[in-house]
């Protein structure tokens, strides 16, 4: 199937641009650019720029917030205009980006927060402003939600317990420090791949015993743990998890063996999804490889790109987690069931 | 002052005590008798609390309407009193916050001004933020307050414009979904301002991207002095009127539970019944008027046996112990709930239902003969999770084994919002001399004796569960949590 819609595309699109046509060439420029009166914008560049600056931000902040940047530069005098530049700022925003679930919450959020204002006050400029003030608090609140989160999250930690955790999440630790501030001793297990020994280093630092284990021996350690945490880039409509390769086997582990496996996250993290399985996430990577050739394999799998990967989070490889895996998920508005994020998801949709 | 050695009827004394001496002393004596276990069973506890609050909240200094959040302060207080007392008895929470629930619900109905409304439910969600360590926001709905039993009456804050969204008029109350609610408090909650005129963008995540307008933290709730046209209402008469409801829900609840039973017991079916609670009792009984079934009592040895002996035995000299609820052998605290007449004349062998008693070593045994397994509760909590008679854990696990649906009767006072973050703190153990008396010295002197009288039993072991507000999946239970507690669940412990 896909050997063939390859070799048709390009067939298809030669003659078009034989045509010569600029008014063709027009519509497709560089990805994660947007066209405005004014000039371009490039929506992927704001939005990457945001993540490297700020290792705290999540990438639906940060995606709000380049929409934003957008937004004050739309000079449009109808609203169907203004609208028609928003999205297509989100989807040039979404084609840029490799793994664009966890953004799209944010890009949501936002469209559904533009309309719901305008239909309301009809007004642009005063749109416009009110973004610009509120501008300053985005981060401010994404943080808030975090700290909330911890402390939330942080009662599950009691002293004395294993927790297994997969990666680096910002959620996860966080949960730790706040359960460190308490005083709680307990000790962690971590597998080593996408940012693992970053987090042992910190918990170390902090005084938690830490032991980084390879992947493969998840199954192996689970006997040892208490229960597990893991963080989320997304949480989809049916209540499963998206996130780093290796979430999905590690629940599956645990559920196998009788423990806990908690997902963290915040809510804004909340995206309308419906995937069956990891194959039908909206996005491509290419996990499994067949191969007849040696020196292909030995490739590494963006292995690279790791500690930019870490950093901005959207060029590493994720799965997805179905919800009869998971405990609960740990939020700062509580503990929820997997089932009940289809509600909050309706609440703001409908 | 009930003295344990006199082995009082504890609650039918208290009941009376309560009206006649003031709150404060009541207090006290509920305390104690909470916390030599005087007063078990989560019934029992509820109703002394729901008394003692009514009689707290008739006699308490604040009356008015913008003194509501003194009359809760001094509620939280009683409360957190009342939950040291006994922090096992999650029961007392729960009432605790239904009678928050109704001050709360009291005063958003008397301040239906337009404008007005906005401030109160502003002041609302900013306390939920704003004093973190007195309680906390368990993530549900704003608004879902107004769906406690005791209104039928939405919010009016949509002060009638015409092109209000149309769910949010459906809805008529301002809802702000975690995912943005979150990201606009810590203290100074970014509510729509009331100045905009928009009131149902505060409907949804608009909230989160709305600039914040702080609103006084200190004095959540009610700021007479912001709006004139304010008529500060005396509310104890509405509060008191909502108490007393929920007094009578407690008195109701079996029956309530007990309508459901012809839906979920079928004619000739073998229902596997563990632990002798009232409701159960009814709920069978019920069943029993239209159905023909078989019922197979679990013995609950040690500490339920005698009381499931009772349910079955036919009416005669022994029958007014029916219906009793302490554990162990009988004792006189058993008549603190006055029995009603239908308990007295009508055990299920009177009825005519077959019955079967087994011994609880024979579970797994008889567990594929049977159609379902009926259940009473303790406490049911948030996550769908319950706390129940010992050896529960044990039957629902079988059961799964076997496929066999898990039904759990309970009414919904016993529902906690809380969380069971160490279910095994939640636990109780009893006397271990119900398993091994002292005369047995051989075993006294050399062996530990273990008796745990309660069971955590998690959620995926139950399949359903009944209240008298409807049934309710372990998976949904949280909905249930919002519409009973609202969004402002307060930290009792």
């Amino acid at each position: 199937m896909a050997a063939v819609a390859t070799t048709l595309l390009p067939k298809l699109e030669v003659p078009v641009l034989m045509d010569g046509e600029a008014v063709v060439n027009k519509p497709k420029p560089r990805p994660g650019v947007v066209q405005l009166n004014s000039g371009e914008f490039d929506i992927r560049e704001v939005y990457l720029t945001y993540l490297r600056n700020d290792h705290d931000l999540t990438m639906p902040v940060a995606a709000i917030k380049s929409l934003v940047d957008l937004v004050e530069r739309i000079n449009s005098q109808t609203t169907a205009e203004f609208l028609d530049v928003l999205n297509q700022g989100i989807d040039a925003l979404k084609e840029s980006i490799r793994n664009p679930i966890s953004l799209s919450a944010g890009c949501d959020l936002f469209l559904r927060f533009i309309v719901r204002f305008l239909r309301h006050s009809q007004s642009m400029p005063k749109l416009v402003a009110h973004l610009k003030q509120s501008y300053k608090l985005f981060d401010s609140r994404a943080k808030d939600s975090r700290k909330r989160l911890a402390k939330f999250g942080s009662s599950f930690i009691t002293d004395g317990c294993t927790v297994l955790t997969i990666s680096f999440s910002r959620v996860v630790l966080g949960m730790m420090m706040d359960a460190l501030r308490n005083h709680v001793r307990f000790q962690v297990i971590v597998t080593e791949g996408a940012g693992g020994k970053r987090l042992a280093s910190i918990l170390r630092e902090k005084g938690v015993p830490v032991a980084i284990i390879p992947e493969g021996a998840v199954g192996y350690a689970m006997h040892k743990v208490d229960f597990v945490l893991i963080g989320a880039e997304g949480v989809v409509e049916n209540g499963g998890i998206i996130n780093v390769l290796g979430t999905c086997q590690t629940a599956t582990l645990a559920k196998a063996a009788g423990k806990s496996v908690y997902a963290v996250c915040e809510t804004h993290k909340f995206v309308r999804l419906y995937p069956i399985d990891s194959y039908d996430l909206p996005l491509t990577q290419t996990v499994i490889n067949f191969s007849l050739d040696d020196k292909e394999e030995q490739k590494p799998t963006e292995k690279d790109t790791i500690e930019e990967a870490e950093r901005i989070g959207n060029d590493r490889f994720v799965d997805f987690t179905a919800p009869t895996l998971l405990t609960a998920i740990i939020t700062e508005a509580g503990v929820l069931t997997p089932s009940s994020v289809s509600e909050e998801l309706l609440k703001i949709w409908f | 002052m009930a003295i344990a050695g006199e082995q009082p009827p504890a609650l039918a004394k208290f009941l009376k005590l309560v009206t006649s001496i003031k709150a404060d002393d009541a207090t006290e004596v509920l305390t104690g008798l909470l916390k030599r276990r005087e007063i078990t069973s989560s019934r029992n506890v509820a109703k002394a609390v729901a008394k003692l609050l009514l009689r707290f909240v008739s006699q308490n200094r604040h009356t008015k309407l913008s003194e509501s959040q003194g009359l809760i302060k001094d509620v939280r207080e009683l409360g957190r009193h009342l939950v040291a007392a006994q922090p096992r008895e999650l029961v007392i929470g729960n009432i605790v916050r239904r009678v928050l629930g109704v001050i709360r619900e009291e005063c958003h109905e008397s301040n239906a001004l337009p404008g007005f409304a906005d401030l109160t439910l502003g002041g609302r969600l900013s306390r939920a933020s704003s004093i973190g360590e007195e309680s906390t926001d368990f993530g549900s709905n704003p608004a879902s307050g107004t769906a406690t039993p005791h209104s039928g009456r939405p919010f009016s804050r949509d002060g009638g414009e015409d092109d209000i969204d149309a769910m949010s008029r459906r809805k008529s109350k301002a809802y702000i979904p975690p995912n943005l609610r979150n990201l606009t408090r810590q203290g100074s909650i970014a509510l729509p301002n009331p100045s905009y005129g928009e009131n149902n963008l505060q409907h949804a995540l608009f909230s989160l991207l709305m600039n914040s307008t702080p609103l006084p933290s200190d004095s959540p709730g009610l700021k007479p002095e912001a709006k004139e046209p304010f008529e500060d209402k005396d509310i104890r008469g509405d509060v008191i009127e909502g108490i007393r409801e929920l007094i009578d829900e407690l008195e109701m609840v079996d029956e309530q539970v007990a309508a459901h039973s012809e839906t979920h017991i079928h004619a000739n079916e073998i229902v596997m019944v563990l632990g002798s609670s009232p409701t159960l009792q009814t709920f069978l009984m019920k069943a029993a008027v239209k159905r023909k079934f078989t019922v197979v009592m679990i013995e609950a040895y040690p500490n339920d046996f005698y009381e499931t002996q009772e349910v079955l035995r036919a009416p005669s000299k022994t029958t007014p112990l029916v219906g009793l609820k302490n554990p162990g052998k009988p004792s006189p605290a058993n008549k603190d709930e006055p029995l009603t007449s239908a308990e007295l004349k009508a055990t299920l062998t009177s009825v005519g239902v077959e019955t079967i008693l087994i011994p609880d070593s024979a579970v797994p045994a008889v567990m594929s003969r049977v159609n379902k397994v009926l259940m009473g509760s303790h406490v049911i909590l948030r996550n769908g999770s319950m706390i129940t008679t010992a050896g529960a854990r044990t039957v629902a696990r079988c059961a799964q084994e076997h496929s066999i649906p898990v039904v759990v009767v309970s009414g919904v006072y016993k529902l906690s919002p809380r969380y069971p973050f160490d279910p095994d703190s939640m636990l109780e153990t009893g006397d271990s001399s119900t398993l091994i008396g002292w005369e047995d010295g051989d075993m006294v002197g050399n062996a530990e004796i273990f008796n745990p009288t309660m069971d955590f039993v998690p959620g995926e072991l139950v399949d359903h569960y009944i209240t008298n507000v409807g049934g309710y999946t372990p998976q949904n239970l949280y909905k249930l949590v919002e519409e009973q507690y609202g969004s402002v669940i307060d930290t009792l412990e």
